[in-house]
């Protein structure tokens, strides 16, 4: 007999459901008794006869079972369209007759769940009983305690108020705490949303049309096709606990079970299908909370330090603001309508712990004659090319702060580049303008809107108080687990017996399961309780000292990382190449290693808990590598043609109101090497940091230096052959590769990192017609020659490092390739070989280069491909240069080219070979293994060996 | 130097499997040149396999519009092309079927003044006219200019065809002095043919083109392949050079094109 949880049986479903057609499987693992857990598991062959589970996620299960004392007893899986019975495949490949074979099927419109025992071939039925889960039911008696104060209509059961949308909102707005208010316009606006996704789905619109219409909802397409993100506006990180609720209700049912927390504060639901989008708009909508302006150019998300009210240093509470001004600025029809995205901060203190200065309008805290108010700095920004902001006021009365947003935002509207989205950011017009010119325009919108009538800002208070009377007995806990927790995560407040309490959570996402266990928790403590950090944490606040021993218990069921040391929560990676467009490197994973090395090595973690180590899976500063102690962003490098992942590593950035900098690039690592290289450089900063009064200034003094010293050891990286691990990027499956990476729904890395030349070009170009000295004429020819050469590179994979590189590369990829005339093959070489006088007479060439390129890349699709390549793809053309090296080995990647074409694409490399020479291919199992060697062999070429690894193979062939 | 798109190793995937051909016979097939004398029945199908193949120049010599009694045989024109040159429908075919291949049209009846000329651009001749006196020019022509040709032709249910490499092997003179007497053979018009020995034959002069090109196999040089499709027999006729030939004997006689008396089939839509 199996005996299993309501819930796990409802899970088991869902899952079922949701991953329809396709065979949903997993593990069911038990404690005494009774299967409490569900572990939703990828299925690896997404088939939908048959399945198999994800070796690296049976894995993490089967630790996560071991921590947490379970035990795996069974094996799910969905019959999507055949009965629940063992399918002959099942019973072939059921390996352990002790586990139970859990099927449920979903044919005939209804669900069956089975379970088998499987013992040689033979299948045995095995009774299922249902048992009430005990989690629900500690959550029941926390509930029934707090009953008489919350459990009101709008806190009753949550799926109720899923299913159930057509309460009368009255009543939701009677008993329900916002933090924002949204215009009564968003209805009409969710319901023409709502039109324009019938409109597509009809394919009366296009999906770009689509596209416009959804990103300004914060509505984003995922990498998986038919998958959408919803970015939900939660100022200064506050929500209720309710409101979470909600959110990870609305993610149960609609999206991946999960709570994305941002590094702005926000909150995103994963994985929802297109037809869902607005069921989930409208019911967010509903608890109070909008989704619009989550993306695309409008003003986002309002972003305040998390310990607003409850600091002891800051000068005053900074939240109010950040929320008035948000129902302030939502309420304005022109705040969807921005060049760009327009993002807003607020810091309570010098030390900026919001990041106020890299923002697009940032507001510290500040008390000038008794009277609040703010230094206000402007045009700062991340992004591929972050910028520290520039001091706008050197002070405001507070109840100005309306008026400097909608006066910014006038101003970015009227003069911001709307034609190229790549230099639109507010940073760049201050660039554009210039200092005087910016300041002045602004103050023209400033004076303009003193003019008009416009309603005083008025913001309320918010009460950092503890709960009347907290519904539950405060719980004792007396051990040195609990007495660390405490040194560690819990904060006293300036409020006397509150505390503040950190809870960690790993990389930001928070399962709805536990997110739904804490919100249940906190309604005990009042609305005011929650903040969602930059750090994409939660901090819980006003909880009376001798509650902590319940949020200790809690926060340790929720998040495995409230046991550990703070450093880890303090790290951020963005989601990265598993899930982003634009990712080169899976950060995510390069972080999860990070952690493990340091969990298994000596350092003394807690000495150095405030420090800030950030990684993004591309230059672009997603992981706010820029605003990092130690950072790193992921990028492509290269051994003997063979790509590997890789970091370059940024270090030492300050912010504090009047000294902030950006992290600097110091030198690069490779991924897999990272944990060890940040074990190592955290070593010598613990052995050295009493000298120093902070992070930035150890790297000042010797830091960069250490890290220089740590990297050279690990410069020099194995060749394929002697240790593949190095060109396998940390959770990765298939050997390293750039292929696939496109242009991001929200930002556009690539097209920065383009601009940047162009940009160049423009400046250089603009400036040589002033130049007259001859040395400088050389050196902007020069320049406007690399910059042409360098500026699509990247748009082939490639980040060139030095001159020389840049100019090889661009001659194989663009000259040779035909992309680009032969007629400047000269030009390259000229100024490769830095011949200035040459390069003099050429000048005419070098602005046809310039202008040439530039004509390239406006002709670029959205797959980074140029017109001709649609015909003329230039098939490996550094082959070329391959047959003058007799010696040398040629590696080519062969997996996924289906016969005859793996074949038909081996024999042209080895047409090109000479006699002898050896070529390594990776081919599929199966057909490809079967046939491409044998027919290799028969047109008298030697199959020197072919090993298996994983699920493809390696075949060495010399030319006959 | 071996260029190919994603999409050239694809489209000529089969052929670059064939280990007589491979990357490198693709690539001489995709920097050979091929002439088409005459888009009719014996040209249609060599256009078509010619362009297929991806033969990087194709030309195309024909001075006729398409008639309506062309259409039983004459597969690359289609109804719609009726009264159209047949060069400009041929190289329409041509470019639909492989944009990747050059073709050169000449609306033109080859002659003894042009042919040469025309002829000397390309690495090898298919002759696809449909009288005697044209065949002999194109043997005397490629003769003199060294080209090599795949002679043919057909009428009713038979068909000939041989390869001719200038001075290496026999030409059409060692088998036949001349032109047989004006009327002594009936053309198409007079006595018909089967549509489908057309194709039949003109595959066969395609694939000596391709095999010339890659240098796979063996020619037909030096023997006439004769066909009877009643009765589905192949006769390969061992044939030598011929010392007393007029044109490549050891003293030749004809030392300059001349056009031969004999006309063009009476009634104009020929084979």
């Amino acid at each position: 007999m199996l005996k299993i949880s309501e819930k796990v049986i409802s899970g088991i479903i869902a899952h079922a459901k949701k991953d329809a057609p396709i065979e949903a499987c997993g593990y069911l693992a038990e404690k005494e008794g009774v299967i409490i857990h569900q572990y939703r598991m990828k299925n690896a062959d997404a088939s939908d006869i048959h399945f198999s589970l994800d070796p690296e996620e049976q894995f993490n299960a089967v630790r996560d079972m071991r921590e947490r004392g379970l035990k795996l007893v069974a094996v799910y899986h969905s019959h999507p369209i055949t009965p629940a019975r063992p399918s002959k495949e099942d019973i072939r490949l059921a390996y352990d007759s002790d586990i139970s074979y859990v099927i449920v099927s979903l044919s005939e419109g209804s669900e069956t769940l089975k379970s088998f025992k499987i013992r040689n071939n033979h299948v045995e039925s095995e009774k299922i009983e249902i048992v009430q889960d005990q989690q629900e039911g500690f959550r029941n008696g926390l509930k029934q305690i707090a009953k008489g104060r919350s459990e009101d209509e709008n806190h009753s059961d949550l799926k109720a108020s899923i299913s159930n949308r057509n309460r009368s909102s009255q009543k939701t707005e009677s008993g329900l705490v916002r933090f924002y208010e949204i215009p009564p316009t968003l209805e009409a606006e969710i319901d023409e949303l709502e039109v324009q996704i019938q409109r597509y789905n009809e394919g009366e619109i296009p999906a770009r049309e689509l596209k416009a219409r959804r990103v300004p909802f914060g509505v984003y397409a995922q990498r998986t096709k038919g998958t959408y993100m919803v970015r939900i506006r939660v100022p200064g990180g506050c929500a209720t606990p309710f409101q979470l609720k909600m959110v990870a209700g609305l993610s149960d049912r609609y999206g991946n079970g999960s709570v994305h927390i941002t590094t702005r504060q926000g909150l995103q639901i994963h994985d929802v299908v297109l037809k869902d989008i607005v069921e989930v708009i409208r019911q967010l909508n509903e608890v109070g909370l909008a989704t619009r302006g989550g993306g695309g150019n409008t003003v986002r998300n309002i972003t305040a330090s998390w310990n607003a009210g409850i600091s002891e240093d800051e000068v005053f509470d900074v939240t109010p603001y950040a929320l008035s001004l948000t129902s302030r600025l939502i309420a304005e029809s022109d705040s969807w309508l921005v060049p760009r995205k327009y993002k807003i901060s607020f810091s309570n203190s010098e030390d900026d712990n919001a990041g106020a200065i890299f923002n697009d309008l940032g507001f510290i805290a500040h008390v000038k004659n008794g009277a609040k108010g703010f230094r206000v700095y402007v045009a700062g920004g991340m992004g591929l090319k972050p910028q520290v902001a520039h001091l706008l006021h050197d002070f405001i009365p507070a109840d100005q702060t309306y008026m400097v947003a909608k006066a910014v935002k006038q101003l970015f509207s009227k003069y911001g580049n709307r034609r190229n989205k790549h230099a639109a950011r507010l940073r760049f017009l201050w660039n554009k303008l210039g200092r005087d010119k910016f300041v002045e325009l602004y103050h023209q919108e400033l004076e303009e809107l003193k003019k008009q009538p416009v309603e005083p800002f008025i913001v309320a208070n918010m009460d950092n108080e503890p709960a009347p009377s907290p519904p539950i007995e405060p719980v004792e806990i007396r051990s040195p687990d609990f007495d660390l927790w405490k040194h560690r995560f819990a904060r006293k407040q300036r409020q006397p017996g509150l505390y503040a309490v950190l809870t960690p959570v790993l990389l930001g996402d928070l399962s709805s399961e536990y997110a739904i266990e804490l919100a249940d928790f906190l309604i005990n403590f009042g609305e005011n309780v929650l903040r969602f950090t930059t750090q994409q944490n939660l901090n819980i606040r006003n909880i009376p000292g001798d509650y902590l021993g319940n949020v200790y218990q809690v926060a340790v069921a929720i998040s495995d990382m409230s046991i550990g040391p703070e450093l880890m929560a303090n790290c951020i990676a963005c989601k990265g190449a598993n899930t982003c467009t634009l990712g080169i490197c899976l950060s995510q994973g390069a972080l999860q290693a990070i952690f493990r090395k340091l969990i298994k090595s000596e350092l003394n973690l807690d000495e150095i808990s405030d420090l800030k180590l950030h990684i993004s899976g591309c230059p672009d500063t997603c992981g706010l590598h820029s605003t990092a102690d130690i950072g790193f962003h992921g990028k492509a490098a290269r051994k003997n043609q063979i790509m590997y992942p890789a970091y370059n590593i940024v270090a030492g950035s300050v912010t504090k109101d009047g000294h902030s900098r950006l992290a600097r690039k110091i030198d690069m690592i490779n991924a897999r090497d990272l944990p060890d290289f940040v074990a190592e450089l955290l070593n010598h900063y613990l052995n050295k940091k009493d000298k120093y009064a902070s992070f930035a200034h150890y790297i000042d003094d010797c830091g960069e230096a250490d890290i220089r010293i740590i990297c050279d050891k690990y410069r020099d990286i194995p060749d394929f052959d002697d240790d593949m691990k190095y060109y396998f990027d940390w959770g990765a499956k298939e050997v390293f590769s750039v292929v696939g990476m496109g242009i991001g729904e929200c930002s556009a890395g690539l097209f920065d990192l383009i601009n940047v030349d162009r940009d160049l070009i423009k400046k250089l170009r603009e400036e040589r017609k002033s130049f007259t000295d001859s040395s400088k004429i050389d050196e902007a020819l020069y320049k406007m020659t690399f910059s042409a050469s360098r500026m699509l590179l990247i748009t082939r994979g490639i980040e060139a490092q030095s001159d020389r590189e840049v100019f090889n590369t661009f001659d194989k990829h663009f000259i040779e390739a035909g992309l680009v005339d032969g007629r400047f093959k000269k030009l390259v070489t000229v100024a490769h070989n830095r011949d200035f006088e040459q390069l003099r007479n050429m000048e005419h060439q070098v602005h046809e280069l310039t202008t040439s390129m530039e004509a390239l890349y406006e002709s670029m699709d959205d797959s980074l491909r140029f017109p001709s390549e649609k015909e003329k793809q230039i098939y490996e053309s550094d082959m070329m240069d391959r047959t003058a090296d007799n010696d040398e080995e040629v590696f080519r990647d062969y997996r996924g080219v289906a016969c005859p074409m793996n074949f038909v694409k081996v024999k042209l490399d080895l047409a090109m070979m000479t006699t002898g020479q050896t070529l390594k291919v990776l081919l599929d199992d199966g057909e490809p293994i079967e046939n491409v060697p044998r027919s290799v062999a028969d047109e008298g070429h030697e199959i020197v060996e072919q090993k298996k690894t994983v699920d493809y193979w390696a075949v060495l062939i010399r030319k006959g | 130097m071996i260029n190919f798109t994603e999409a050239q190793l694809e489209r000529y995937s089969r052929h670059i499997i064939l280990k007589d051909v491979g990357v490198e016979g693709q690539a001489k097939i995709m920097s050979g040149k091929v002439l088409i004398i005459g888009a009719g029945g014996l040209g249609s199908p060599a256009a078509l396999y010619l362009a297929a193949a991806g033969v990087g120049t194709i030309g195309i010599v024909d001075s006729d519009t398409v008639e309506l009694s062309n259409l039983q045989r004459q597969i690359i024109h289609f109804t719609k092309d009726l009264y159209t040159p047949k060069a400009t429908s041929a190289a329409e075919k041509m470019e639909a079927l492989n944009p990747e291949v050059t073709i050169k049209t000449y609306y033109t009846f080859v002659s003894a003044d042009n042919i040469r000329g025309i002829i000397r651009e390309y690495d090898f001749v298919i002759d696809g006219t449909d009288n005697f006196a044209a065949k002999f020019l194109i043997n005397d022509a490629c003769v003199m200019e060294g080209i090599p040709f795949s002679h043919g032709g057909i009428l009713r249910f038979n068909g000939q065809t041989m390869t001719v490499l200038p001075e290496e092997s026999a030409c059409l003179r060692c088998v036949f002095e001349e032109p047989p007497p004006r009327d002594a053979v009936p053309t198409c018009a007079q006595a018909g043919v089967l549509g489908s020995i057309a194709g039949l034959l003109g595959t066969i002069q395609t694939s000596e083109a391709l095999k010339f090109l890659t240098g796979a196999g063996t020619l037909l040089t030096d023997s006439m392949l004769f066909f009877d499709i009643l009765t589905m027999e192949f006769i390969k006729h061992k044939l030598g050079k011929n010392r007393e030939c007029g044109l490549c004997g050891e003293a030749p006689t004809i030392q300059e094109l001349i056009d031969e008396q004999q006309p063009v089939c009476d009634l104009r839509p020929t084979c």
